[in-house]
C-alpha cells in the first residue's frame, strides 16, 4: 500500500478526525455537555450530510448524536482506516482491483440494507448500520492507498 | 518530469469544481426542500425528522459526491492525469462550493416562502417534545433549535452556518475527490 508525504498523511488524518469528534455530540464530554450543546450547533454541522433521524442515532448520556449510526460508522471508519493504512499499510494486501471490489461489495451491501429496510423486507439495527458504515469507509481508505 | 513542472502544466480545475458544485448543490437543495414540505405536512413522530421516507434518505450523503463528480468532469473534459493531492483539493473546493450554493438557495427560498423556516422549526420542536430523552436535555435541544433559527436570519448567522457546513462538506468531499482520482484519473508516478 502507498504511503504519502508526512504532511499529506497528517493533514488528511487530522481532517478526518475532526468530524469524528463532533459526530458523537455533546454526550461524551461529561460535565461540559451542557456548555457544548449551547456553544456548538451540532445539528447544523451535519445537516447537509446526514438525515439525522433521531431513532437511528445513538444516545449518549441522554444526548442524541447529531448523526445516524451509519454516518457515525463512516466517519469512524474513514479516520480509523486512514490511520490503520498509515501504520500497518505495508503489511496489508495491495492491489487497486482487490480493494475496489471489496469497497464495491460493502457499498452494495449498504445500499441493499437501506432499500430492503425501506420496503420492509428486514429491520436493520443501530449496530448493523454502524458496522456496515465502518466496513465501507475502511475499505474506501484502503482503496485510496492501493 | 519534476513535481514543479507537472504542477505548472496542470490546467485549471475551477470549471469542474463549479459544474459539480452547481449540479450537486441544486439537486440536493431541491430534494431537501421537497423533503422539508413533506415533513411539515406530516405528523410529528418523536424523531428529529418525521417519516422515514425516500425524500429524507436520498439527500443523505449526496452532497458528499461533488468531489468525485468534479474529478470525473476534470479527467473527462480537461486532463486525464491527476495527482491524489490535487483530487483532494478539488474535492474540498467542490464541497465548499456546494455549501455556498445551498446557503444562497436557502436564503432565496425564504424570500419565496418566508414561513418555511418557521414551519420546519415548529415541526422539529414538536418532534423533540415527543422524544424519550431526559427533560433537561430535551429543553436544551429545543432552545438550541430556537437560537439556530434566530441566528440564521442574521448575516453573521448565515455566514457561520455556511462556514461550518462548508468545512465539513469540504472534508467529506476530500475523500470522494481522492476516490474519484483512483477511479477516473491516470495518476502520475509521483502520486502527490
Amino acid at each position: 500500500m502507498k504511503h504519502y508525504t508526512p504532511t499529506f498523511e497528517w493533514g488528511i488524518g487530522i481532517a478526518l478526525g475532526i468530524p469524528v469528534l463532533f459526530a458523537f455530540g455533546p454526550g461524551i464530554w461529561g460535565d461540559a455537555s451542557e456548555f457544548l450543546q449551547r456553544a456548538i450547533p451540532y445539528r447544523l454541522i451535519f445537516q447537509s450530510l446526514c438525515h439525522q433521524i433521531a431513532d437511528r442515532c445513538y444516545i449518549i448520556n441522554g444526548w442524541i448524536m447529531p448523526v445516524c449510526s451509519r454516518c457515525l460508522g463512516i466517519y469512524l471508519g474513514l479516520f480509523g482506516g486512514w490511520i490503520l493504512g498509515a501504520v500497518f499499510g505495508s503489511n496489508l494486501p495491495t492491489g487497486k482491483k482487490l480493494w475496489g471490489v471489496i469497497s464495491l461489495f460493502w457499498l452494495l451491501l449498504n445500499i441493499a440494507d437501506v432499500l430492503f429496510n425501506l420496503i420492509g423486507m428486514w429491520d436493520n439495527t443501530l449496530s448493523s448500520r454502524l458496522v456496515l458504515g465502518i466496513a465501507l469507509s475502511v475499505s474506501a481508505t484502503f482503496y485510496i492507498r492501493s | 518530469m519534476s513535481d514543479l513542472d507537472f504542477e505548472e502544466k496542470q490546467p485549471s480545475y475551477w470549471t469542474s469544481v463549479s459544474v459539480a458544485a452547481l449540479l450537486v448543490g441544486v439537486i440536493t437543495f431541491i430534494i431537501s426542500i421537497i423533503a422539508g414540505y413533506m415533513r411539515i405536512n406530516s405528523e410529528p413522530e418523536g424523531s428529529m425528522f418525521a417519516g422515514i421516507d425516500a425524500g429524507t434518505i436520498i439527500p443523505c450523503l449526496m452532497g458528499a459526491f461533488a468531489g468525485m463528480l468534479a474529478v470525473w468532469h476534470y479527467t473527462r473534459e480537461v486532463d486525464k492525469k491527476m495527482k491524489l493531492g490535487r483530487g483532494a483539493l478539488v474535492g474540498f473546493l467542490a464541497g465548499l462550493a456546494v455549501a455556498l450554493i445551498q446557503t444562497l438557495l436557502t436564503k432565496a427560498w425564504v424570500l419565496i416562502d418566508p414561513d418555511y423556516v418557521i414551519a420546519i422549526r415548529d415541526h422539529m420542536i414538536a418532534s423533540y417534545e415527543m422524544m424519550d430523552v431526559p427533560e433537561q436535555q430535551k429543553q436544551m435541544m429545543i432552545d438550541s433549535v430556537y437560537q439556530e433559527t434566530k441566528k440564521q436570519q442574521t448575516i453573521w448567522g448565515t455566514l457561520r452556518n455556511f462556514l461550518l457546513a462548508g468545512a465539513f462538506s469540504g472534508i467529506f468531499n476530500v475523500v470522494t475527490g481522492m476516490i474519484g482520482v483512483k477511479i477516473f484519473a491516470e495518476e502520475p508516478e509521483e502520486t502527490l
